[in-house]
This record gives C-alpha cells, sequence and structure tokens, in this order.
C-alpha cells in the first residue's frame, strides 16, 4: 500500500515540475551539396557572424515548459552547402570589413536570421509542430560599408505529430524542413534578380561615388573657410602697441 | 488474484487489435499508354507524394509503405530522390502534379540530374486519409487503488490515393491507379480499452502497390492494348 501512495505523490510530482522542464533541441543537419542550380559568374565573400553562428531560440510556453532549440551550427550548415552552388567563389569572414587587396571577391553577403518561431500542437491545438524563420541577406560591395541590397528570405517547416516520436525529433525535423525550404527558395529566386541586383549595384557605387564628392566638396569648403579665417586674421589691423615711455 | 489478471487484460488488448475493424477497399486501373517501353532497372523508379504547405499532403509514411511493399528493387528512395534533386521537390517548389512536369524538366539542369540518377519512371502518389466521422466518448480514472477506462469510442477513415506512372524520357503519363479504403474502428472499454482499428491506410497501400506491382512488371505485350 505504501508503495501505491509513493507511486502516486511521483505521479503528481511529476505533473507539477512538467512545467518548469527544459526541452533542449540540437538542430544537426546535412544539405544536399550539389544543389541543381544555374552557377552565377559571381565571386563572394559570406559573413558569418558569432552571432549568427551561435544563434539559439530560447521560449517559454505557459503549462509546456521553458523550449531551447539551438539553430546555429544547422543555418551555416546550410549556406554553406547551398552558396559554393550557386557562386563561382566563395569565401568566409567572420566580420563585416573592407576586403584584403588579394581577395577576388566581388560581394560581400552577410545572412542574419531576423526572427525564428515555433509552436506545438498544444497551442495550435493542430497535430503539427511548425517552425518559422525570417532572414534576411545583406549584400555589401568589398567596402564593406556600402550596401547593394537587402534580400529578405522565409522558410517554414512542419512535422506531423507522430504518437511515438518526441518533440524534439519532431521540432528539429521541423526545423530543418524550414531551413530547406529558405534554401530552396534563396536558390532558385536569388539567380533571377541579376537585373535587380546589377541595377542595385550600380545605384550603390552612384550613391557611393556622390558621397564621396559631397565629402571631398564639404572637406574643401571646411579648408577654404580655414585659409580664409587665417587670411583675414594677417589682414586685421594689430592692436596698438603701448610705447614704453 | 492479481496475478493472473494482467494477461487477462493484455490477452483482450491483443484480440482487439488481432480482431481489427472492417475496411471496404476499391482498386482501379487505367491505362493511357498502350506499353512500358523498358522494363524497370534498378533505381529506375521513385515515388514521390504530393508536398504542399498549403492544403494538403501526402503523408510521407504511405509513400514509404508503397516503395517497401512494392516487391521489385527498382525503387529509388523518395528521399534520396528529393535531396539529388534539391531544391526542385522541396513543398515550396514542388510540382503539384503530373501535369507540372514537362514545365519542371524543360529546366535542362534538373532534366541532365534525373537522367544521372537513372529514373525513369516517377510514379506521383496524391491523396491522404481523413477522418470523416467520429461519435462516443470514454473515461479513464486512475487512483491509488487501480485504475480503469469505461465508454465507447467510434471513428470512421477515408484513405483516397491516386497513383500517377510517369515516363520522363517519352514525357507522358502510362497510366492512373486509384485505391480508396474506408472502414470504422471501434474502442469499447470496460476497465480495459479494446481497439478494434480498420487499418484504412495500410490496406490502402497494400493494394495500391500490389497493383502497381502488376501494372510495372508485365511484359510489353500484355500492356498493349
Amino acid at each position: 500500500m505504501a508503495s501505491r501512495h509513493a507511486a502516486l505523490a511521483c505521479l503528481c510530482l511529476s505533473l507539477l515540475l512538467g512545467g518548469c522542464t527544459t526541452t533542449a533541441v540540437t538542430v544537426e543537419a546535412t544539405f544536399p551539396e550539389r544543389p541543381v542550380v544555374e552557377q552565377l559568374p559571381l565571386e563572394v565573400a559570406v559573413v558569418y557572424e558569432d552571432a549568427f553562428q551561435r544563434y539559439t531560440l530560447s521560449e517559454s510556453i505557459p503549462q509546456r515548459g521553458n523550449w531551447e532549440i539551438d539553430l546555429g551550427a544547422a543555418q551555416v550548415a546550410l549556406f554553406r552547402a547551398m552558396l559554393p552552388a550557386l557562386f563561382s567563389a566563395v569565401t568566409e569572414r567572420e566580420s563585416l570589413a573592407p576586403e584584403p587587396e588579394d581577395s577576388t571577391a566581388e560581394l560581400l553577403l552577410r545572412p542574419q536570421l531576423q526572427d525564428m518561431q515555433f509552436s506545438i500542437p498544444y497551442q495550435t491545438r493542430s497535430n503539427f509542430f511548425e517552425v518559422w524563420l525570417k532572414y534576411e541577406i545583406e549584400l555589401y560591395e568589398r567596402d564593406g560599408e556600402t550596401l547593394v541590397a537587402r534580400y529578405p528570405l522565409t522558410g517554414y517547416g512542419r512535422t506531423r505529430d507522430g504518437f511515438l516520436d518526441s518533440a524534439q525529433v519532431a521540432i528539429e525535423q521541423a526545423a530543418i524542413t524550414a531551413l530547406r525550404d529558405a534554401g530552396a527558395f534563396f536558390t532558385i529566386e536569388f539567380p533571377r534578380n541579376q537585373d535587380a541586383l546589377a541595377a542595385a549595384r550600380v545605384r550603390a557605387q552612384q550613391l557611393r561615388a556622390e558621397k564621396a564628392r559631397a565629402e571631398a566638396e564639404a572637406e574643401a569648403e571646411a579648408e577654404a573657410a580655414v585659409e580664409e579665417t587665417a587670411d583675414a586674421d594677417g589682414e586685421s589691423p594689430q592692436p596698438p602697441r603701448e610705447e614704453a615711455p | 488474484m492479481n496475478a493472473p489478471r494482467c494477461p487477462r487484460v493484455l490477452s483482450l488488448f491483443a484480440l482487439g487489435l488481432a480482431l481489427g475493424g472492417c475496411v471496404n477497399a476499391t482498386i482501379e486501373e487505367v491505362r493511357t499508354a498502350p506499353a512500358l517501353l523498358e522494363a524497370p532497372q534498378e533505381g529506375s523508379i521513385v515515388i514521390l507524394g504530393r508536398r504542399h504547405n498549403n492544403g494538403y499532403e501526402t503523408e510521407s509514411n504511405f509513400v514509404d509503405c508503397v516503395g517497401k511493399s512494392l516487391r521489385s528493387s527498382a525503387v529509388l528512395p523518395e528521399q534520396a530522390f528529393i535531396d539529388a534533386l534539391y531544391p526542385w521537390f522541396e513543398p515550396r517548389t514542388a510540382p503539384l502534379g503530373t501535369a507540372d512536369l514537362p514545365t519542371l524538366l524543360a529546366n535542362e539542369a534538373v532534366a541532365k540530374r534525373i537522367d544521372g540518377l537513372g529514373v525513369r519512371y516517377m510514379i506521383w502518389v496524391d491523396g491522404a486519409t481523413n477522418t470523416t466521422d467520429q461519435a462516443g466518448s470514454m473515461t479513464c480514472t486512475i487512483s491509488p487503488g487501480g485504475g480503469g477506462c469505461f465508454g465507447f469510442v467510434t471513428w470512421a477513415r477515408d484513405a483516397s490515393y491516386e497513383a500517377t506512372v510517369w515516363d520522363l524520357k517519352t514525357r507522358q503519363t502510362l497510366g492512373r491507379i486509384s485505391s480508396d479504403a474506408n472502414g470504422t474502428s471501434y474502442m469499447p472499454a470496460m476497465v480495459v480499452p479494446v481497439p478494434i482499428i480498420a487499418r484504412v491506410q495500410a490496406q490502402a497501400c497494400s493494394g495500391l502497390a500490389d497493383q502497381l506491382e502488376t501494372f510495372l512488371s508485365a511484359p510489353a505485350s500484355e500492356n498493349a492494348g
């Protein structure tokens, strides 16, 4: 009888503790390395910042505890698989900075995960675990300062709530599907926008030239003003010296 | 007293599973081309399910089931094909039916990759299994003295699938096979729930796979006409 009471107490305790648990999911994935896409004659340097490489989503769901989804390594793996198929050469950088002289990269590409959301069947009253990803791919000129374009990218994935599957596996699978979806969209749509990219590069270069000209003019004006001030100082009457008696 | 009770409960449960609910299955075949021009070679058949985020998608376990039930070694696993053709068969980009395939195959790179894989026949499976009706209720309780369930639940499911066989070389539809199965499951509970499950999806799968096997293994002369 005592053992039954102990078992019941354990059951109640586990139900109470259920809301305090943390479900940790590390998304581990490999992606197809040779996507069937048209390779562009463009060399790029891709910037994987530390925050991107280590991205982890932490969220608390009432009555379902805390969730931590580590997506960093998987999203870097996606871009590493996808970009070499799309561009003729890809080099990696850890931060946005001017390209070295010997680099042949024409553009800098910085992917940023702007938002990640997920839902579990308990929240949506459905049979699906779902994951949404929202990226923005920033394209910079070689100087690492001139922004050419921002390219929005979304990904969605879902998995059915399996009878014997764990929630971790289901969320991980939904995240992988969402990553593959984002990658599919980028590899198909990006080559179709080359005219817009070329126009954006011309516009960015014009803006850069205008900015440089404006800065040069401003600098020249400032120098002229300094010279004028100096000249004016030279022509102005000197205060009379007090002669010694 | 408690010792023999457990086996009795288990045997009741197993009996329910073994009984199974009744399933009505219908298989129909329509041939639209006279014959398979070439007998399927190893890895030359791929079975793909409809993949689409909005609306329904064909369950991947059903596609797996059909692939495994075909006794032919000619079937290339669906995921291997999807990975090899990435990004063209993801839920967002996959064709919604065989009508969209010619457009996709007009892409030279895609056609070349499929050719490289050696895939000749694509079987496109479209459909889903849905619960069409359910009724009844069941209550389960647990206490220090034991537990049990009481009630009666019934639900009806309908599995409806259509497989279209497509020749990637000649780019024509060879035929269509449809498989429909429906049945009602019951779960009476007097302390122990006894599930009497109608395995409609499994029935639809085996029916479709058997018919596909016949379709693909028939000699050219038999297919003609």
